[in-house]
């Protein structure tokens, strides 16, 4: 009982109490925009359907994704675009992919967090407040709760994805070789010499790849194996399969599992010496 | 040096603003519900094969590719002698290979028998035009047609 109560609670001082900096979600949060805009914004221009209520509902979509990407009033905008992508995903049916929902998904999570005290106008005024009242600047720092459910998710995908595939038609290579039948239709693959073999191998790979990225992103110390190759499964991913938005919010999303003290020091690194001109 | 005290000029103050019981709660309460949403809604949706849209599954792609056939055509000449066709070569196929790949794809029996009798058209009823094919299913390969004679 003391053991559960000890896992307990070391698991509400993970996912509840971690309170550090707030540029990986100031990021994360410009990030899910772009990627929403680049997914939806094409289809929601006004002129594409004019009755007052839809247009309306896209107004208030690109107001408030706007004002989320740029960080004004961000606690408002960022719940704001989680509430209004939330319920256009549900309503309309030819954009519930699983894409889609891991964008909504992410959005609603960073709107949990303190995503505009870094990389925002938010930040840009508080600083300004700062000054004038002869104030030290505000601290980069915020309860990232919201983060700890983002990394939840990645796992979460990675897990029943992998789970999935535990099927001797897709370890034994089947799947990709049909995958590849329908996609790159027009050569005759069954005369490449090993292509079976490398379906097999790719199959396998890709399953243990998907379980170690689902637990093992949340050991710092295999960050530079696992990520490197997470990144680029995703990457072949993106390149073969029309998956849209998919591979380029997982990769996104690492930043989840990264200390977000490390990402703060990262990039002071990256401006220490910086002489402007 | 606190982590919290990295981020700042060394001066400046920590927001340490006590927060109330009822956020506390209501955080943790949230937090539960939405990473148990995360976590047993593809269980409930890939393990108990449950129906309710309200949850989500991670099957990608699990429906593709299925009714995806590949075939071999060959000619059995009299003598017993097997001559392979390329079929891609003969139907111009390579001409589609700018098109969606829906234009290009062999699909189900039907697919096969219609590439089968372009064949036939193109070369003429005197040979013996044949075809080994597989059909893509969820487990996988499996045979449809052996030796089969295209008429």
């Amino acid at each position: 009982m003391k053991t559960l109560l000890r896992l307990l609670q070391r698991f509400y001082n993970w996912g509840l109490c971690y309170h550090d900096s707030t540029r990986s979600v100031g990021l994360i949060r410009i990030g899910l925009v772009l990627l929403i805009w680049s997914r939806w914004a094409g289809e929601l221009v006004l002129c594409r359907d004019i009755r007052p209520g839809v247009i309306l509902l896209n107004s208030a979509f690109f107001l408030l994704t706007g004002l989320m990407c740029v960080g004004l009033w961000t606690r408002v905008s960022s719940m704001g675009t989680a509430i209004i992508t939330l319920a256009m995903f549900l309503t309309n049916k030819s954009w519930r992919h699983h894409h889609v929902f891991l964008l909504v998904m992410a959005i609603l999570f960073i709107a949990l967090t303190p995503c505009g005290r870094s990389y925002s106008l938010d930040r840009w005024l508080a600083l300004r407040r700062a000054l004038k009242a002869g104030l030290p600047p505000p601290p980069e720092i915020g309860n990232l709760w919201g983060l700890r459910l983002i990394a939840i998710q990645l796992s979460m995908v990675y897990f029943w994805t992998a789970y999935e595939k535990l099927y001797w038609g897709f370890l034994s290579g089947d799947r990709l070789e049909l995958l590849l039948y329908d996609y790159y239709a027009g050569v005759d693959y069954a005369s490449v010499p090993g292509f079976s073999a490398l379906c097999f191998v790719a199959a396998i790979t890709t399953v243990i790849l998907e379980f170690l990225l689902a637990f093992g992103l949340y050991i710092p110390k295999f960050h530079k194996y696992l990520m490197p190759a997470g990144i680029t499964l995703h990457i072949l991913f993106y390149v073969l399969l029309p998956i849209h938005t998919f591979t380029l919010t997982m990769i996104l999303l690492y930043l989840a599992f990264i200390p977000a003290a490390s990402v703060h020091r990262f990039i002071d690194n990256m401006h220490t010496g910086y002489q402007p001109a | 040096m606190t982590r919290a005290s990295q981020y700042q000029s060394g001066k400046t103050p920590v927001d340490t603003s006590v927060e109330s019981k009822l956020v506390i709660i209501c955080r943790a309460v949230v937090f539960a519900l939405l990473m148990l949403y995360v976590v047993f809604g593809p269980f409930y949706k890939q393990v108990l094969k449950g129906r309710s849209r309200a949850f989500r599954s991670w099957q990608m792609y699990h429906t593709r590719g299925i009714d995806i056939c590949a075939a071999e055509f060959y000619i059995r000449h009299p003598d017993g002698r097997i001559e392979h066709i390329d079929y891609f070569k003969i139907l111009e196929y390579n001409k589609l290979l700018k098109l969606r790949h829906s234009a290009r794809r062999i699909m189900g029996e039907k697919g096969v028998l219609k590439v089968g009798r372009r064949l036939r058209q193109k070369m003429g009823n005197v040979v013996d035009l044949r075809v080994n094919a597989r059909i893509g299913t969820r487990d996988g390969w499996k045979t449809l047609y052996v030796d089969k004679r295209i008429e």
